[in-house]
């Protein structure tokens, strides 16, 4: 479980997050919508450690991950994986060297226990057989898949998902949010994914958090959203024809 | 700064992280390296020919300014130059794509000290290779040049020998390699700089890679005039 408590955050005079609550369920899929520039990524930013908050609180189950030094924090991050919006391979290693990277780095595994769980993380995100090709080489899919067998190489309790379908057609885009789905369900991790794509959160998530201009205004989930009567999420929402037409089919 | 000199994640990982830079800013650079410092003897042996028309001064006078000047000044801070334009731009470029395209918040959120992962093993490889480039860097503009000069008919084998044995002192070449000791670390940990708080797109990477290479030029030049007051005077 991640709790977040009044998180407030500025970047000189601009304040971006305004004082954010919220309780990120384990073995769900949580979803932080909202426009660019609300501050979604911030907000991300700040959990994950890569930003400081300047006011309030994250805890990673009971543990006070703001109040952490940089030696404690290490041993949460371990428990943390993310999926960055580019995927951020490593250039210089191959499929294989990139999803082995982080047990390298924090595991005795031998070279063979590493090579063995490689394969089985590849089966889980499809790609089987493509170890040795380096990130130049791999489609924007695959290098999300890639990207999100690494962030699950140590079997963290915490994925962090950003933007998982920018730049991908639709079928890539439906085959990474099932991927995103089922791996948080195997291996019972609290996923946060930060999106602004309709169709998936209608897709998988379980739990949504609608953010605008640095606050949580609406959360529910896919069933209520559809649903909602809240001027600023109905503009977000329903802000194509497409989405629109849904609405009128509803009603 | 202080963070790349932190205690590193797994000590185990970095001598072959080092080996690999070692190959990247040393091995790679002999070519261009030698090519350059070879020609450098040379127009140096030919230049000192064209100035000692007077018989007053003798014909060995040519090697001896030759290998003076190419192992006080030219194998160290000339050789150092040409690395950190070829090297240091390469090392921001590398480190500022890294941090443009998340590669270093990727490396941070995993729990790894990037600075140290990526910064580190750079600063070691150059301070422990240059000194080996820049003693090859002796050899070949002394008797590259040399024959060069030789071979084109400014000065002959017995004169340009005579010149080049003439008043050696080990430690000029000691003076020149402690010289590359620092510029290495200028080098490397200027443009590693540069390069690890690049912010933006590919335009600033072009950017941090031009002032990693202009920052360490100024300071090596510096430094030059600080090492050789010291150590000379």
């Amino acid at each position: 479980m991640i709790r977040l408590e009044s998180i407030q955050k500025s970047f000189g005079e601009h304040e971006v997050l305004k004082g954010i609550t919220a309780v990120f369920e384990p073995g769900k899929v949580n979803f932080i919508i909202g426009k660019s520039g609300e501050g979604k990524s911030v907000l991300a930013r700040c959990m994950v450690g890569l930003e400081e908050v300047n006011s309030g609180s994250i805890f990673y189950s009971q543990a006070e991950f703001t109040k952490m030094d940089r030696w404690e924090r290490k041993n949460v991050r371990k428990d943390i994986g993310m999926l960055f919006q580019g995927a951020a391979l490593f250039d210089s290693m191959t499929v294989e060297e990139n999803v082995q990277f982080p047990m390298k780095m924090f595991t005795t595994m031998t070279l063979k226990e590493r090579a063995s769980k490689t394969e089985e993380i590849l089966e889980d995100v499809g790609l089987v057989g493509k170890n040795k090709l380096y990130p130049s080489e791999l489609s924007g899919g695959m290098k999300k898949r890639t990207g999100l067998a690494r962030a699950i190489a140590l079997n963290p309790k915490y994925l962090f998902v950003d933007e998982p379908n920018s730049g991908l057609d639709p079928v890539t885009s439906l085959m990474i949010d099932r991927l995103v789905r089922e791996i948080t369900d195997r291996y019972k991790m609290t996923t946060v994914v930060i999106s602004h794509d309709m169709n998936s959160v209608i897709e998988i998530s379980d739990a949504i958090f609608f953010i605008s201009k640095g606050e949580f205004v609406w959360s529910g989930d896919r069933n209520s959203i559809l649903k909602a009567n809240h001027p600023l999420l109905n503009d977000f929402v329903f802000a194509s024809q497409f989405m629109k037409e849904i609405r009128e089919k509803f009603r | 700064m202080i963070q790349v000199f932190t205690k590193p994640e797994r000590w185990r990982v970095y001598p072959k992280l080092i080996t690999k830079e070692m190959d990247k800013i040393g091995l790679q650079s002999v070519g261009i390296m030698s090519l350059l410092v070879l020609f450098m003897g040379a127009v140096v042996a030919v230049q000192t020919a064209s100035n000692i028309e007077s018989g007053w001064v003798p014909r060995w006078t040519i090697g001896y300014t030759t290998r003076q000047s190419i192992i006080l000044e030219f194998s160290s801070t000339i050789v150092c130059l040409i690395i950190t334009g070829k090297v240091g731009s390469n090392i921001a470029s590398e480190i500022g794509t890294m941090r443009i395209t998340d590669q270093i918040d990727a490396l941070d959120i995993m729990g790894i000290n990037s600075a140290s992962y990526l910064i580190l093993p750079k600063i070691v490889a150059a301070v422990l290779i240059l000194p080996f480039l820049v003693l090859l860097a002796m050899f070949v503009g002394v008797f590259g040049g040399g024959a060069i000069a030789i071979l084109s008919g400014v000065v002959s084998l017995t004169d340009f020998e005579a010149g080049a044995q003439y008043d050696f002192r080990v430690w000029d070449v000691m003076y020149s390699l402690i010289k590359t000791v620092f510029f290495a670390f200028i080098m490397s940990s200027v443009s590693s700089y540069h390069g690890y708080y690049t912010k933006g797109g590919a335009l600033e990477v072009g950017q941090s890679s031009t002032r990693a290479v202009v920052y360490s030029i100024i300071i090596i030049m510096i430094a030059n005039f600080l090492l050789t007051q010291l150590l000379l005077l």
